[in-house]
């Protein structure tokens, strides 16, 4: 490399968005990676789409299917897997008959487990729509959901 | 007469609905406030980090007394202002342990065996407020640190004793020594937060109660290498530190403490790059691929970042708290930081507190400080009120400390003595009930998902570990099961690539060494059957009992008399709801 394609490399990653933070910005958008948006992407930067498929799977924000409106995220790190997080897990199940990874048929819901989100001193925690709940137990679970069915109205049980 | 109230506004205290408290305290001081002006009494709110005692949290300080407040509600708010009024305590809303209250801050037990430097400024400042960092030492780190050439700045690094903070415990000094006399015009500083750890929190809390002090370690790191341009890596599990860190670093640039000629010495910016959620990614080389924009994979080193790092160019990463130690270090001096730790290490040990512990949160104690003070002096010993069993410290590539070991200093060579590791000081309290096996298969899945997957041992490795270890507990194992395990340990951890893989081993090595008899429970006793709260209460199991070893009222849950059970397995069989389980 010569001085001046250093100097444009360093310039390219400092001020310009890489192609992880594009990713990012569109999974935070639609709440997964369209494979339009990825094809779309491929092109314009010109990258493999089998590059951006390596990226997508290599890191756990990105999603390739779409989620439910509500995203019920577990902790599973470690202080909420020995606080019983499998509680609330089975929880969700029972109210909502949706296991880890799958979305309500109404799209409404979908269970995700998360890795540590930082608030093990009150776990097991889990994050609904990026807001966190602590100190929470089967019964607390079930209560919060049904509480999210009812301000959306007529969510039917599947 | 003025009262200032500190209420926490970090992510945990929020999660427990601190913003609401403060929402409904600032309505109704405004709807009182004549009342207030009437007797002369001043009150300021403050949104402050993270005070510390997660656990109870919501947490407020009322100020000029230091009067700690802990699990409010938005209903205490009436008794809160009632007692500004009236100058009294709300003796209600005291910690309070053992039947005990306490009203001052530094009474509490959880804070008085604590010596907090790194945190000093945490849950005391606005996170956001320059001049109050300034007023509370900001910058006088960076100020003394610039009198000093960059030379002088690297020796009194490696005179304070500062080990890196990340886990590894390399000398910071001789990191900088690397950076700053590699041969490049460009060079690199990275600021690794990128807190995989399940069990440790205290990046997240310092980036987001006292960001300046780290961005200051920084630029300290900046003048002494020589390094232009910086990046924070930031977890995406963190939106609230990855949004006040991006705010800090633009007030900073608007007032001359970011950018070009900085007090005329020195020219630094940084950027904040978000992790995309991956455990791997907290590994130096993964680390760089991933500010690349590529996915994070180790690479062998040698050659080390400090030759080869982003870009090809020299780079040096370090942890959080390392970079806020270092903002310590120069305000108070080399000698001062190493006088706080042990012979070999300096400064103080930020630890974070979860299980079964009364009291959970951050802490920061002097290095060497026994284990049993920071688990039954500060944190009040077991929440459940059983014997605590053993400590699992340092995250999954850490490892574990049984209770008969709890006199041990925690310091990075006596934890690596007994095969534990102080890591990122995360630290989850088990007790008597928590299986150490379960504990064990836990973090062997989390690893088997997180392993990259590029070299065959972590891969393949961890997978068979995590079989064997199923094996065991699940009875099927046999004494051969437990030399292959230990074969395959070693295999994994003498081959794999990076220091997830050769990391991966020590807790089972650790479970090994301590918890042989819960192995061996396993392999060669009988299997224990108990009945858990899905059972409706059928009374099916009760009926195939051939040893009438199960009782229960129809429609209530049941239980097993282990008297009288025979382990033969019949309930386990016939249950339908999956109320049974083996043990």
């Amino acid at each position: 490399m010569d001085l001046k394609e250093d100097i444009e490399n360093l310039d390219e990653l400092f001020n310009k968005v890489s192609i992880l933070e594009e990713l990012s910005q569109v999974n935070k958008k639609y709440g997964y990676l369209p494979e339009k948006v990825l094809r779309q992407i491929s092109f314009e930067r010109n990258i493999p789409l089998s590059k951006l498929y390596g990226l997508a799977t290599f890191y756990n924000q990105f999603k390739l299917e779409a989620s439910g409106k509500y995203v019920i995220e577990v902790c599973e790190g470690t202080a909420c897997h020995i606080n019983h997080s499998s509680e609330l897990k089975r929880a969700v199940k029972d109210v909502l008959k949706i296991d880890v990874n799958q979305t309500t048929k109404d799209k409404l819901f979908t269970l995700r487990e998360v890795r540590c989100l930082g608030v093990c001193a009150m776990a097991p925690v889990c994050r609904i729509n990026n807001k966190i709940y602590g100190n929470l137990n089967y019964n607390k679970m079930k209560a919060l959901i049904k509480e999210i069915m009812k301000s959306e109205g007529n969510h039917k049980q599947e | 007469m003025k009262y200032t109230l500190r209420i926490c506004g970090a992510t945990a205290c929020r999660a427990s609905d601190s913003l609401a408290v403060m929402d409904k305290l600032k309505q109704l001081i405004e709807e009182r406030k004549q009342e207030f002006s009437d007797k002369g009494i001043d009150v300021e709110i403050k949104e402050v980090g993270c005070i510390g005692l997660c656990g109870k949290g919501p947490l407020m300080v009322v100020e000029p007394c230091s009067i700690l407040y802990t699990n409010l509600k938005v209903k205490d708010v009436e008794t809160i202002v009632d007692s500004l009024l009236n100058h009294r305590v709300a003796e209600n809303l005291l910690y309070k342990r053992d039947n005990q209250s306490f009203e001052k801050i530094n009474d509490v037990p959880y804070y008085k065996y604590q010596d907090r430097f790194l945190l000093r400024r945490c849950g005391v400042i606005e996170p956001l407020s320059l001049r109050e960092y300034i007023e509370n030492d900001g910058f006088k780190g960076l100020k003394r640190a610039l009198e000093l050439n960059p030379e002088e700045v690297i020796n009194e690094l490696l005179k304070s004793k500062l080990r890196g903070r990340g886990g590894a415990g390399f000398p910071t000094g001789l990191k900088w020594k690397f950076l700053r006399q590699a041969q490049s015009d460009v060079k690199f500083l990275v600021c690794n937060a990128d807190e995989g750890d399940p069990g440790a929190f205290m990046d997240r809390s310092l980036l987001e109660s006292d960001p300046f002090a780290v961005i200051e370690g920084m630029l300290i790191g900046a003048y002494a290498t020589g390094a232009k341009k910086g990046f924070i890596y930031v977890r995406e599990e963190y939106p609230l530190a990855s949004q006040r860190i991006k705010q800090a670093i633009k007030i900073l640039r608007e007032n001359g403490y970011l950018g070009e000629n900085i007090f005329n010495k020195v020219s630094f910016d940084i950027k904040v790059v978000e992790g995309a959620g991956a455990f791997v990614c907290g590994e130096e080389t993964a680390l760089i691929k991933s500010i690349e924009g590529k996915r994070g994979q180790p690479r062998v080193r040698p050659p080390y970042p400090a030759e080869r790092g982003i870009l090809g160019k020299p780079t040096n990463i370090n942890n959080v708290k390392t970079y806020a130690s270092v903002t310590l270090i120069f305000e108070k001096g080399a000698e001062f930081f190493a006088n706080l730790g042990t012979e070999n290490s300096g400064g103080t040990v930020v630890l974070c507190l979860s299980g079964d512990l009364e009291d959970t949160g951050i802490i920061e104690v002097k290095m060497g400080t026994p284990l049993k003070t920071v688990l039954y002096d500060i944190a009040g010993g077991s929440r459940s009120k059983k014997e605590l069993k053993a400590v699992q410290i340092g995250g999954p590539l850490g490892g574990l400390v049984p209770k008969e070991l709890f006199d041990i200093a925690l310091d990075y060579d006596s934890l690596k003595e007994i095969g534990s590791m102080l890591g990122s000081g995360g630290l989850i309290a088990l007790n008597q009930d928590d299986s150490i096996l379960k504990l064990v298969s836990f973090f062997l899945d989390f690893l088997r998902l997180e392993s990259c997957g590029q070299c065959t041992p972590c891969r393949e490795g961890v997978v068979q570990l995590k079989k064997i270890i199923d094996r065991i507990i699940n009875h099927n194992a046999n004494y051969e099961d437990l030399d292959l395990l230990n074969k395959l340990s070693d295999y994994v951890k003498n081959n794999s690539l990076c220091g997830l893989g050769q990391g991966t081993p020590n807790v089972i090595e650790s479970s090994l060494r301590f918890f042989i008899n819960e192995y061996e429970q396993k392999i060669s006793g009988p299997v224990i059957y108990t009945i858990t709260d899905a059972c409706i209460g059928c009374h099916v199991c009760a009926m195939n009992c051939p040893v009438q070893a199960i009782e229960g009222q129809p429609k209530e849950k049941h239980f097993i008399d282990q008297s009288k059970c025979i382990h033969c397995g019949k309930c386990f069989e016939v249950c339908k709801f999956n109320a049974i389980t083996k043990d």
